[in-house]
Formats: C-alpha cells, sequence, structure tokens
C-alpha cells in the first residue's frame, strides 16, 4: 500500500523549483517568468505556514537547505541587477540624483501626468 | 514641388543611406565572436526640405556609433576578477583534494594499520613476525606522511609556476594597451570605435588575471593601477611588473615599477594571480600546518611510551620514530628510526625487562583512541580535519566563483538587452524587470522565516 506523499515535503519541493526558477529569470533577466513566479510563491508560502504534521523530516530538511541556497541566490542577484537599475532608471529618467544641499533624491516616475476632471 | 532631378537624387541619397545600414548590420554579424566588439548602430537624420513646397529631402547617414553602457562595463569589470580569483583557487584545490586519497584509504588507514600492527605484537610480545609488521606499519605511515607533505609542496610549486606565468601575461597585455592608447590619441576621433573595442577586451582580459584600477583620460586613452595604485600603464607607457625569486621559499614576488619599486604580491585581490597567491601562502601552509602538527604528535607520542619501556633484550626502548626536531617539517622529515628498523629486537613491547610484558605495545595500540598530547582530537580526526578543511574550502571557492560568474552572464545580458535600443525601451525593459523582481522579493524574507521555522521542525522536534 502506498502512503500518500508528504504535503510539507511536497511544498517545500515545490519552494525550492520556483525559487530555482526566479534566479534563473534573474540571470536571463526573464520578466515573464519572473512575474509568473509571484502568485506561484504566495501560494506556497500560505500552504506552509498552514501547519501541517511532518512526516519525513530528513527529506525536509535537505529540501530546507536547498531552498535557502535558492533564497540566496536570488537575493544576491536581485542585489547585482538593482543597483544597475537603479542608477540606469535615474540616467534614463534624467533627474538628479542629488539635490541641491546635497541629499540623495529618488526619480521621480516617468511619463505625462494626466488631469482627469470629472 | 521637386523637380524629377531632385527626386531621384532624393531615392538614391535613401538607397545609400540603407546601403550604408546593410553594412553596419554585416560588421555586426562579422564580427559577432570579437572578443570586445561592441554593437555599431547607424543614426539617420533627414534631410530637411529645401522649400516649404517640399516634403523633404529624404535621409543621410550621419553617423555609427557603437552601443556601450560604460556603467555595465564598469561591473563587469570588478565581477570578472571576483570570479577568476575564485575560478583558480577551485582548479588548485580541486588537485589537493584529489590528493588527499579517499577516506579509508590514506593517511587515516596507515594510521589504523599502524596502531593495529601494535595490537598484534600485544597478542604475541616476542614474535619476530609482529615485530617485523610494526616496523613495515611505521614506515610505510612515515611514507605516507612524507608523499602528502611532497604533494603539498608541488602544489605550491605549481601554483607559484602559474603566478610567474599569469603576471607575464598581464605585462603583454599592458604593453598591448600602452599600444592601443598610442593609436588612440593618433587617431581622429571619429575613426576610434575599434581601437575602443579593443582596449576595452584588453582591460577585461587583464581584470581575469589581476584586478585593476582604470581612468579614462579625455583622449580615450586609459590608464591602469595594480595594487594599491601602483601604475601599471599610465598613457603610452607600460610599467611591467617585475618577478622576483624570494631569499627563504624562492617563490616569486611581484613588484609594481611604475614609481618607487613596491612588493605588490599581496595586494593584488582579485583575478587568477590573487587566487593563486592565496593558495600558495596562505592555504596550502595552512593545511601543510595541520599534516605537520598531525606527524609530529603521532611520532611524539608514540616516542614517549616506547623511550619509557624496554625492547626485546631488556634494554632500555629506543624512540621509534626518529624524534622530530619541531612541528615545522614534522610530516616531511618523519622516518623510523634506523636503529629500530634495522633490528626488529629493539621495538619495545615491554613496560618491564621482562620480554613477554606487553604493556607498551598495548598502550601504543590505544593511542588510537586517545586525544594526542596537547589537543582534544584523535590521530584519526587529526586527518579528518584536515580533509575537511581542504574540501570546505574547495567547495566554497567553487560555489563562490559560480556566484560570480552567474553575475557576470547576468551583467552581460543586462549589456546586450540595453545596448543599442532607445532610452525610453530601455527604461520600460529596465521597470518591468524590476516591478517583476521587487514582486517576488517582498516574499523572500516571509519565505527566509518560513525555512527556518521548517529547519527547526525538521531538525529538532
Amino acid at each position: 500500500m502506498f502512503e500518500d506523499p508528504d504535503p510539507v515535503v511536497m511544498s517545500a519541493q515545490r519552494l525550492c523549483e520556483t525559487l530555482e526558477r526566479i534566479g534563473d529569470a534573474l540571470v536571463t533577466l526573464d520578466a515573464e517568468t519572473l512575474l509568473d513566479t509571484e502568485a506561484t510563491l504566495e501560494q506556497l508560502l500560505a500552504a506552509l505556514a498552514s501547519g501541517h504534521a511532518v512526516r519525513d523530516r530528513a527529506a525536509l530538511e535537505s529540501l530546507v537547505r536547498r531552498a535557502a541556497d535558492a533564497l540566496l541566490r536570488c537575493r544576491r542577484l536581485g542585489a547585482s541587477f538593482s543597483a544597475i537599475a537603479g542608477t540606469r532608471l535615474r540616467l534614463c529618467a534624467g533627474v538628479e540624483t542629488y539635490g541641491r544641499d546635497g541629499e540623495f533624491v529618488e526619480a521621480a516616475p516617468s511619463g505625462s501626468a494626466v488631469k482627469v476632471s470629472a | 514641388m521637386s523637380d524629377l532631378f531632385t527626386l531621384l537624387n532624393r531615392a538614391t541619397r535613401a538607397l545609400d543611406a540603407q546601403r550604408f545600414g546593410l553594412d553596419v548590420a554585416g560588421q555586426n554579424i562579422a564580427n559577432v565572436n570579437t572578443p570586445g566588439y561592441v554593437r555599431r548602430s547607424l543614426i539617420l537624420q533627414d534631410v530637411a526640405p529645401p522649400d516649404q513646397q517640399s516634403a523633404g529631402g529624404g535621409v543621410d547617414a550621419v553617423a555609427v556609433v557603437a552601443s556601450r553602457a560604460p556603467l555595465v562595463e564598469a561591473r563587469l569589470r570588478f565581477e570578472q576578477p571576483a570570479a577568476s580569483r575564485e575560478q583558480a583557487k577551485a582548479e588548485s584545490l580541486s588537485v589537493v583534494e584529489a590528493g588527499l586519497g579517499d577516506p579509508g584509504s590514506s593517511i587515516d588507514a596507515e594510521l589504523a594499520q599502524f596502531y593495529n600492527t601494535y595490537g598484534a605484537l600485544a597478542q604475541n610480545p616476542t614474535s619476530g613476525p609482529a615485530r617485523q609488521q610494526v616496523v613495515l606499519a611505521g614506515q610505510s605511515l612515515s611514507r605516507a606522511f612524507n608523499d602528502m607533505s611532497a604533494r603539498f609542496d608541488e602544489a605550491q610549486r605549481t601554483a607559484d609556476a602559474d603566478i610567474r606565468s599569469t603576471v607575464t601575461q598581464v605585462n603583454a597585455l599592458a604593453a598591448q594597451l600602452a599600444d592601443v592608447n598610442r593609436q588612440i590619441s593618433d587617431t581622429e576621433s571619429s575613426n576610434t570605435q575599434g581601437l575602443i573595442d579593443q582596449q576595452t577586451a584588453i582591460i577585461q582580459e587583464i581584470g581575469k588575471l589581476a584586478n585593476v584600477g582604470y581612468i579614462t583620460r579625455n583622449d580615450g586613452s586609459v590608464d591602469l593601477s595594480i595594487g594599491n595604485g601602483r601604475a601599471l600603464v599610465i598613457g603610452q607607457n607600460a610599467y611591467a611588473l617585475q618577478l622576483s625569486s624570494s631569499s627563504g621559499t624562492g617563490f616569486a614576488t611581484i613588484t609594481a615599477t611604475g614609481g618607487t619599486p613596491t612588493d605588490v604580491t599581496h595586494e593584488i585581490t582579485g583575478g587568477r594571480v590573487a587566487g593563486l597567491v592565496d593558495v600558495r601562502d596562505t592555504l596550502l601552509p595552512s593545511y601543510r600546518n595541520q599534516l605537520d602538527q598531525l606527524a609530529y604528535s603521532v611520532s611524539t607520542d608514540v616516542n614517549t611510551l616506547t623511550t619509557s619501556g624496554y625492547d626485546l633484550n631488556g634494554n632500555a626502548g629506543l624512540a621509534f620514530f626518529t624524534p622530530p626536531a619541531a612541528v615545522s617539517g614534522a610530516a616531511r622529515l618523519l622516518t623510523v628510526n634506523p636503529a629500530v628498523a634495522a633490528n626488529n629486537a629493539l621495538v619495545v613491547a615491554s613496560a618491564t625487562t621482562t620480554s613477554g610484558n606487553n604493556d607498551i605495545a598495548r598502550a601504543v595500540q590505544s593511542l588510537q583512541d586517545t586525544a594526542m598530547t596537547g589537543t582534544t582530537t584523535r590521530p584519526v580526526d587529526g586527518w579528518g580535519s584536515l580533509v575537511y578543511s581542504v574540501g570546505t574550502d574547495a567547495a566554497a571557492a567553487k560555489q563562490s566563483q559560480t556566484a560570480h560568474e552567474e553575475v557576470t552572464v547576468q551583467l552581460q545580458n543586462l549589456r546586450d538587452q540595453v545596448s543599442g535600443v532607445s532610452l525610453d525601451e530601455e527604461a520600460a525593459m529596465l521597470m518591468k524587470f524590476q516591478r517583476a523582481y521587487e514582486a517576488n522579493a517582498r516574499f523572500f524574507q516571509i519565505a527566509s522565516d518560513t525555512l527556518d521555522t521548517l529547519l527547526s521542525l525538521a531538525g529538532h522536534s
């Protein structure tokens, strides 16, 4: 007789795969894949937080370590991208990055403003 | 109104402009594998109408521009030296790791065999064959330590030879850069794009070998510095790094010659040179020290016991191993005492002058399960600790190399995606990607907390 797979282990497995996909998308700069993973990530974290009992602890431990590595990779690649993207966006927007008093100034969103009146 | 001649002239000009566009595209395709080549784009401009009755004068090709992304290039110049440094470490350490042998068939096995032969001697303290087995196992253990020490020596010499060869490459590239700088200074500004491509490729290559600082001059030439701001290339002059052999070890030291000659061997923190210097001067000496400490402790503990006992003839016991003068060099010099090796009756098994006593043989056998003097580890654990150090360092270098390489690929992708598009397109692409990343980044902290909770559930409940 086959036992049902451990739901927590299955969720952890999917979390690993999702985080690894996010990492790959951060390397290839694939925005579509990144956007697709947002909902999956949300569902998985909700599932993992629901407090099921863990049956296969050894498998879970190994998956959690794999997920932590994948998460670290996402953060590293995200930080690398943001360092370039932030500066490039400010340059594209043509906005001063430092104000008259020397304070850092965030770039304002580009695009034309539309005034709507009822 | 345009006359027929004007119309034909306009059509010819348009055809010329489009043909020029095809030339540029052909040039891009032809150079797809050229190191440092940056994609060219043709800038077209409409020709103003000669009068109000005319729609316009057609189109002209006004410039060919190279799609450079200086910010991304600068980040790449930062990442590449780090990736190369870790790569050099990972390559060197993988060789060292392989040389340690498999668990259970290296020095750990020799240690077990040596102590067990004393166990066999304890069963029959007067047995000539058992005494000879002890001598043979001691010699085998000594050779294993000698060989391992020689392997570390060889790994250091290999790293040193690699450093010398890499520095020679740095010098050749620096000389090339100085020459390209000269050509850029001598060339009309409109014809320098190819030279700037070469300049970029050379700087990238140097960055893989050693991290350098760079400053672009107004005329387009680039100055490079190495270490703590020592001149490597200033305009059209290259200042070659000098290699000399240090008096103690004979290993190469690297001297920057721009300005006051300065030893920059340990000032270089990135690129292949830095990785190799780290392996040669920090990691391998640390492993050798662990090996020496192990050889010293094993031999000293055995000698302490054998010199407190008696040989087969009831004479005061000799040291089994030639006593090491110091920890340093203990593994390289470890040998069985030549007198004992020549006459197995001098092997000590007895704690008394009575030849049938086996107290010392049993005490030596039990050393394998006892912490070595001055340590908290058993001999086999001392070896395990060394193997673990090498394995951990090799894995960390490999992991770090992969991480830096991934960021490098990301930056190259970023450069390729943004170069040649308009600022608006670039901004749209970056914002879309950044929004997508930030959407996920919101969940990263929750993911991290969840993983911590799961890890504690898996590991401790």
